[in-house]
C-alpha cells in the first residue's frame, strides 16, 4: 500500500460503538494515521443527532448496537440525513452479521461492510478505496447510496488488483478446457420432461 | 417504474487524501501496531469479563441466548487489541452458532460449551499456531457433526 496522510488530520471523523474497548481500538487506528477530530458516539441515536449538528468527512460505525443499529443508522443518513451528509462516505464494522440482517446489510447504502477483528490495514486500504473511488450514487425509491453491481468484467476499474481474493484478473488468459460442441450446447438448452 | 438518479458525489475526503503528506503508510501501519499493541491489557482483561459471563450463563437455564451472542460479538471486536490467534474465529463460530439456534435449529448446550472451554484454551495462552489450529479444527468438527 502506498500513500502518505498528513492530509488526514483535518478529517472529521465520526465513530459509533456501543463498546468503549471497541471504540478505543478505532479511535487508536485512527490517531496513527494522522487523525485529530475523531468524535465519538455509542449508538445509532447518539450519532444521529451528532451528524444533524455536524458535518464530517467519514463515519465508522459498528453494526450491532442496541436501539438504533449501524444498518439503521446509515440508511437515515442516506435517505433523511442532512442534504450535505447525504452522501459521507460511511463504512459498517461488524463482527458478525445476522442472516436475517444480510439483506438489510446490502441495502442500507454503506460504502463498505468491514469484518471484525479491524486491523489497522484492513481499515487503511478502506479508507483509501473510499477516498478514491469512482462509484456512482444511486438514488431511487427503494435504494440510496454507492451503485452495489458490480459486472462480472473482473474487477472495477478504479481497484484493478480486484477487491477479492477471487476477483478474476481483467486479463483472461487462455481458456483452460476446449470449447462445448454443438451438441454439447444444444443438449444445454434441450427441453426436457419434468418427472413429477 | 420509478425514476432513478445516478451521480458521482464529490467528497471532501477524496481532495484530503489527494494532497501529498508527511506520514508514509508505512508508518502510518508502524504506528498504528504501537498504538494496538499499548491497549493490549485493557482487551485482555474485557475479554477476561466476557469470559467469565459466558461460563456464568452457561450454567444458567435457560441460557440467555442474545446475551451470549453479544459477548460473543464483543470479543471479536475485543481481538483487535490482542493478538490470541484464532480467539475471534472461535467467537465468530459462537455468534455463528446462537444464530442459527434463534432461527429455528434445536439448542444443544453441549455445543455452547465447546465454544466457551475452546475461547477459554485460547484466551491468555502460550500455545502455538499448530496448537491453536488443532483447538479450531475440533471445534469445526463439533459444530460440523451437529450441522
Amino acid at each position: 500500500m502506498s500513500g502518505s496522510f498528513q492530509a488526514l488530520e483535518k478529517a472529521n471523523i465520526l465513530i459509533v460503538d456501543d463498546n468503549n474497548q471497541a471504540l478505543e481500538i478505532m479511535a487508536g487506528v485512527l490517531m496513527s494515521f494522522g487523525v485529530r477530530n475523531i468524535v465519538r458516539a455509542s449508538n445509532g441515536i447518539d450519532a444521529k443527532e451528532l451528524v444533524e449538528r455536524q458535518s464530517f468527512d467519514l463515519i465508522l460505525t459498528d453494526a450491532q448496537m442496541p436501539e438504533m443499529d449501524g444498518y439503521d443508522f446509515v440508511r437515515w443518513l442516506r435517505r433523511e440525513g442532512p442534504e450535505a451528509m447525504r452522501v459521507c462516505p460511511a463504512l459498517i464494522i461488524t463482527s458478525h452479521t445476522r442472516r436475517s440482517e444480510v439483506f438489510k446489510a446490502r441495502d442500507c447504502g454503506a460504502n463498505f461492510i468491514v469484518a471484525k477483528p479491524l486491523t489497522p490495514n484492513v481499515l487503511l486500504q478502506r479508507i483509501m478505496w473510499v477516498a478514491r473511488s469512482d462509484r456512482m450514487f444511486i438514488e431511487c425509491d427503494t435504494y440510496f447510496g454507492p451503485d452495489r453491481r458490480y459486472k462480472n468484467q473482473g474487477p472495477p476499474p478504479e481497484f484493478p488488483e480486484g477487491r477479492r481474493r477471487d476477483d478474476v484478473p481483467i486479463e483472461l488468459g487462455e481458456p483452460a478446457e476446449p470449447n462445448l460442441s454443438q451438441d454439447e450446447l444444444d443438449n444445454l438448452i434441450k427441453p426436457q420432461k419434468v418427472s413429477t | 417504474m420509478s425514476a432513478v438518479r445516478k451521480f458521482r458525489p464529490k467528497l471532501a475526503l477524496t481532495a484530503m487524501m489527494k494532497k501529498a503528506g508527511d506520514i508514509s503508510a508505512s508508518e502510518a501501519l508502524r504506528r498504528a501496531d504501537e498504538a494496538l499493541h499499548a491497549m493490549e491489557d485493557v482487551c485482555l482483561n474485557a475479554v477476561d469479563v466476557e469470559l467469565a459471563g459466558l461460563e456464568q450463563e452457561l450454567r444458567t437455564a435457560p441460557q440467555p441466548l442474545e446475551q451470549m451472542y453479544k459477548r460473543g460479538s464483543d470479543i471479536i471486536g475485543l481481538c483487535g487489541g490482542l493478538s490470541a490467534e484464532g480467539l475471534d474465529v472461535a467467537a465468530h463460530s459462537l455468534c455463528d452458532y446462537i444464530d442459527r439456534v434463534l432461527e429455528g435449529e434445536a439448542l444443544d448446550v453441549r455445543i455452547l460449551g465447546v465454544h466457551v472451554a475452546s475461547m477459554r484454551l485460547l484466551h491468555r495462552s502460550q500455545a502455538d499456531s499448530a496448537a491453536r489450529q488443532e483447538i479450531l479444527a475440533g471445534l469445526a468438527k463439533v459444530c460440523a457433526k451437529r450441522a
